[in-house]
């Protein structure tokens, strides 16, 4: 049985071997101990003696090859002349990648780490001070309890409330945000209040539409929000954009969803102030709305036969005239040729 | 066993065919290294099987035994099998470790080989505590320490032959003189004679030829009984040589070692040849018995290698087992 | 309930599990008639012999193999290093050899053993007896360390430590063996991994082991004085760590000291700061503050060493800034 000739693993750091000559012919008788040939190192020339008696064949490297270490380079036959091909030099089980291996993550199960700081904070927007945007300093739990409900830590710096902010200072910033956060009961007149109808139910087909050419269910309420923050974004802000979606009870909060795709908004974090709300009351019996202004402009879309009814509401100090039409002339112009629109 | 009891034919092929499963052995896995198969580095015994053989044939299966660096051969004589040791050189989960010891901390705790030591003289104390815990409860077990010439420099080890005299502990201490710690000739490295240095503790030395497996033999079953018995411990000096370079990667060696000191050992010293030589005058065996007993420990050797290499790795998630025994309750 | 000195506590543990398991010794210098400088095994060798408390040569790597071996194959040691500063001499026996045995073996090698030594400076010991050494072994895999804080944690913990299969170092604070607290007469096992809530409060965690736990309560007591609440909390072994009772109350308080008498740097304080900070930043109303003794060998002058070691007045001050706000550094 041909005993395989390899290059061998001349020392520690060595991945190859330089052939600098056989010192044995094809097809010669050798016997165990005797110089095969002579391999260059990075720190000598070595030589390499038969582990075998036998004959030299099948010598698949030459002089000034250089060759991995472990490869064959040849084998010691029982004759001089060994048509068989070479053995498969066994199988070649490779260790598995440690990074495979490695846990991801140094967390005990059992610990339970604050969802926020698990995402990437890629779209993560706090709301930033507009006053002079240095940073503002406060301690971890000051920033979670504002962002949760919805406080803005600039007015404290506003207020000219020495920094470092704690938890102790969030009651001062809730008073201080009491004005814009309460539902002031204003009179009607005083709040503006704009209507808009869409003939048919493009919006329905066109969520069809979306299924059939892409595969994917998209959420219909994602795709609203998505045409309502395009609406309100040709009024030319490149701000982040939150838009709360309320349909069925439920209130999700998106960020920028005009800008990921239709469908494919992604979720904003809990607690942080909405630049547009969205109410989608196409399943309830209610046609007219109107509620007065809120924390942020207000969308609603009702059903009245077989049209759509657009109410925009909001503050005076929210949008001018001339935005809030274009809010609503533009969302109403999606809402009724949706393709025309993405295109 | 005791000292007086001759062995008979079936003992002595064994104890030739131990030492060719030695050398076997480590042929092979020398193969493994140079043909980049295995990870790591290991320390070949090759030349020094007479030592490993001769006492582990004269200890029970659970006589402890403490192993160093180079410890191959003890495990191999202490009664390990083929397989897991070749599974635990490729860190595969068959090993006797799963994978997680290697070369340097190959134990196999069932015959009683409470591990290879990567500390020179680490395992001194591993000993030494056996044979106080082999005394203390009464189990009778006696505890064989190999070391080489080179851990003679740690402290350790003279702490423990003070304590071991002291208390008079059931252990022989096994110093295998190859004349090289690493790269380094003993004489520079140990003052004195090898042997003084236990007997100024009061403890009884002896030195043997290493390379006469029957010598080897014959003085450590007189001794194991006799510590047995509690007239321990022991200090043995067994002169020997290793054949290989101080590891596997150790090839160009001239600069310490002649090649013509080393082929002088190999051709004249060898245990194995010598052995055989002896077992064929005496008509203990024939050649051809001999060349069958080879042939069948070669094929073991090769079934054990390729199954090695065809065995899996141990899962991912053994790598934070085994930090900590469980304890029963 | 009768109330037992440290020391007594220690001596009644060992002798009641040697009494119960006699596979259980014990070794090192001066244990047997001596029963150590400090007394501590007293009695001990009268009871069960020479054979079971060894008196060994001053040989510390020695011993303490000696003791990796009689626990691999069948014994239960303990071993009595006497100071704690001597825990350098015993690393690669301890560290090297019975922390990684069960692991390098695959599980089937055991190292039953205990390493009982001691800590704590303010002894006028100077500098090589007097050091506080558990943060260096707890970065050891394979090793559990006890940090007994009281009589009650002394005797609890040291039988559980005799009980575990695994190698286990407690630290006692040689300053307390004469400081009695109260210790039931019937048995009792203090399991590792659990951590005890001394006091409860509502405005600071102070998180502190062994002797600094004393000085954790005299700091909550100031700081009740001036109106500000502080639960103290001792976690009883490094390894294992109680996490969960730690971050439960800094989730509460919303700030946290740790407290420990191993030098500031490099040490516990900064293991558990850090893990509270991972696991509980967002609850975080200040920062994690650490307190250590000083980065500084621990010098012979009394007027000096007490200047090295955490006080009850250091920690209310740190506490006291953390409340208020005060511990910002902008720059």
């Amino acid at each position: 049985m041909p005993r395989e000739v390899i290059m061998p693993a001349l020392g520690m750091a060595q991945n190859t071997g330089l052939i600098v000559a056989w010192l044995k012919q094809p097809g010669e008788q050798v016997k165990a101990g005797d110089a095969l040939m002579e391999v260059e190192t990075d720190k000598a020339v070595m030589e390499v003696e038969a582990q075998a008696d036998g004959f030299l064949t099948d010598v698949r490297a030459s002089a000034g090859d250089t060759v991995p270490v472990g490869d064959v380079v040849a084998l010691i036959s029982e004759t001089s002349v060994d048509p068989r091909t070479a053995p498969a030099s066994g199988v070649d089980s490779k260790p598995p990648s440690l990074a495979a291996a490695a846990p991801t993550t140094p967390a005990e199960p059992k610990s339970n780490p604050n969802p926020a700081a698990a995402r990437a904070p890629t779209a993560f927007a706090a709301p930033e001070p507009k006053a002079t945007g240095r940073r503002i300093f406060a301690s971890p739990k000051a920033r979670r309890l504002a962002a949760e409900q919805g406080l803005d830590l600039s007015r404290l710096v506003a207020a000219s409330i020495l920094q470092p902010y704690h938890a102790s200072d969030i009651d001062t910033l809730r008073a201080l945000s009491a004005p814009l956060a309460v539902v002031a009961p204003k009179p009607a007149h005083a709040s503006r209040h704009l209507t808009a109808r869409v003939r048919g139910d493009g919006f329905v087909g066109f969520c069809e539409w979306m299924r059939a050419e892409t595969g994917a269910s998209p959420d219909p309420a994602s795709v609203m929000a998505g045409m309502a923050a395009a609406a309100l974004r040709q009024g030319g802000s490149d701000k982040p954009m939150i838009v709360a979606a309320e349909a069925f009870g439920q209130k999700r909060l998106y960020i920028d969803p005009d800008r990921l795709g239709l469908g494919r908004a992604k979720s904003a974090e809990t607690g942080q102030a909405a630049t547009l709300i969205l109410r989608d009351l196409r399943a309830t019996a209610v046609t007219a709305i109107r509620m007065g202004g809120e924390a942020a402009p207000v969308l609603s879309v009702t059903r009245d036969g077989p049209d759509m009814l657009i109410t925009l509401e909001c503050a005076p100090g929210q949008l001018t005239p001339e935005a809030a039409l274009a809010l609503i002339s533009g969302f109403a112009g999606q809402l009724s040729e949706p393709l025309r629109h993405l295109l | 066993m005791s000292s007086a009891q001759k062995l008979n034919s079936e003992d002595y092929l064994r104890i030739y065919r131990q030492m060719f499963r030695i050398r076997t052995f480590e042929d092979n896995a020398n193969q493994l290294y140079l043909s980049a198969k295995m990870p790591g580095l290991t320390h070949m015994y090759s030349g020094q099987e007479a030592v490993a053989v001769g006492i582990c044939e004269a200890l029970e299966d659970s006589d402890k035994i403490t192993s160093t660096h180079r410890g191959h051969g003890h495990c191999v004589a202490k009664g390990a099998e083929f397989k897991a040791m070749f599974c635990e050189l490729l860190g595969k989960a068959d090993g006797y470790c799963r994978g997680k010891g290697g070369s340097m901390h190959i134990a196999d705790q069932a015959h009683g080989n409470l591990g290879a030591n990567a500390i020179v003289g680490g395992s001194a104390g591993i000993a030494t505590g056996a044979a106080l815990s082999a005394k203390r409860l009464g189990t009778k077990d006696v505890t064989v320490c190999f070391f080489g010439d080179g851990a003679l420099g740690q402290g350790l080890l003279y702490e423990v032959m003070n304590m071991a005299a002291l208390w008079k502990l059931p252990v022989i201490y096994a110093c295998e003189n190859n004349l090289y710690g690493e790269y380094t000739k003993v004489e520079e490295m140990a003052a004195g004679a090898l042997t003084a240095r236990a007997a100024a503790f009061g403890i009884e030395t002896h030195v043997v030829d290493g390379q006469d497996v029957l010598a080897v033999n014959q003085l450590a079953r007189e001794l194991v009984a006799r510590a047995r018995r509690g007239e321990g411990p022991f200090f043995i000096q067994l002169d020997t040589y290793r054949y290989h370079g101080h590891h596997v990667g150790d090839i160009n060696r001239e600069y310490y070692r002649s090649k013509a000191e080393e082929t002088l050992w190999k051709t004249e010293r060898d245990p194995i040849t010598n052995f055989g030589s002896w077992l064929t005058v005496e008509k203990i065996a024939t050649e051809d018995e001999l060349k069958a007993i080879d042939r069948s420990v070669r094929a073991e050797a090769e079934a054990a290698v390729a199954y090695a290499l065809a065995a899996p790795y141990p899962d991912a998630a053994e790598v934070r087992m085994h930090v900590y025994a469980e304890n029963a309750a | 309930m009768r109330e037992i000195t440290l020391s007594k506590a220690v001596n009644e543990a060992i002798a009641e599990e040697m009494r119960r398991d006699p596979t259980i010794f014990l070794l090192g210098e001066d244990v047997a008639e001596a029963g150590t400088p400090f007394k501590v095994l007293s009695g001990l060798v009268e009871e069960f012999g020479r054979e079971r408390i060894i008196d060994t040569p001053i040989s510390e790597p020695g011993f303490m193999g000696i003791a990796v071996g009689a626990a691999m194959t069948g014994s239960r040691p303990i071993v009595d290093l006497m100071f704690g500063d001597f825990i350098f001499l015993v690393m690669d026996q301890l560290c090297n050899q019975a922390a990684k045995a069960h692991y390098m073996s695959g599980g089937k090698l055991k190292v039953p053993l205990v390493l009982r030594t001691n800590l704590g400076a303010t002894r006028r010991s100077a500098a090589q007896h007097s050091q506080s050494l558990h943060a260096l072994v707890a970065h050891i895999p394979g090793l559990k360390i006890a940090l007994p804080s009281s009589a009650y944690e002394a005797k609890g913990l040291m039988k559980t430590a005799i009980r575990d299969d695994n190698p286990v170092v407690i630290f006692e604070d040689k300053l307390m063996y004469n400081d009695k607290a109260p210790v039931p007469e019937e048995e009792y096992l203090i399991p590792f991994g659990v951590a005890n809530i001394l006091r409860k409060g509502s405005d600071i965690t102070l998180i502190a082991t062994s002797s600094m736990v004393q000085v954790a309560q005299k700091a909550a007591e100031i700081l009740a004085a001036e109106g500000i609440s502080a639960e103290v909390i001792d976690p009883r072994t490094i390894v294992p760590l109680d996490e969960e009772t730690i971050l439960s109350s800094v989730r509460k308080t919303g700030r946290a000291i740790v407290i420990d008498e191993g030098h500031q740097s490099y040490g516990i304080t900064g293991e558990i700061a850090s893990r509270i900070n991972e696991k509980a930043f967002y609850y975080l109303d200040a920062p994690v503050q650490r307190i250590g003794a000083m980065d500084v060998p621990v010098p012979f002058s009394p007027v000096l060493e007490d200047l090295t070691v955490p006080t009850p007045q250091i920690v209310a001050e740190r506490a006291r800034l953390s409340v208020k706000g005060e511990l910002f550094d902008a720059a």
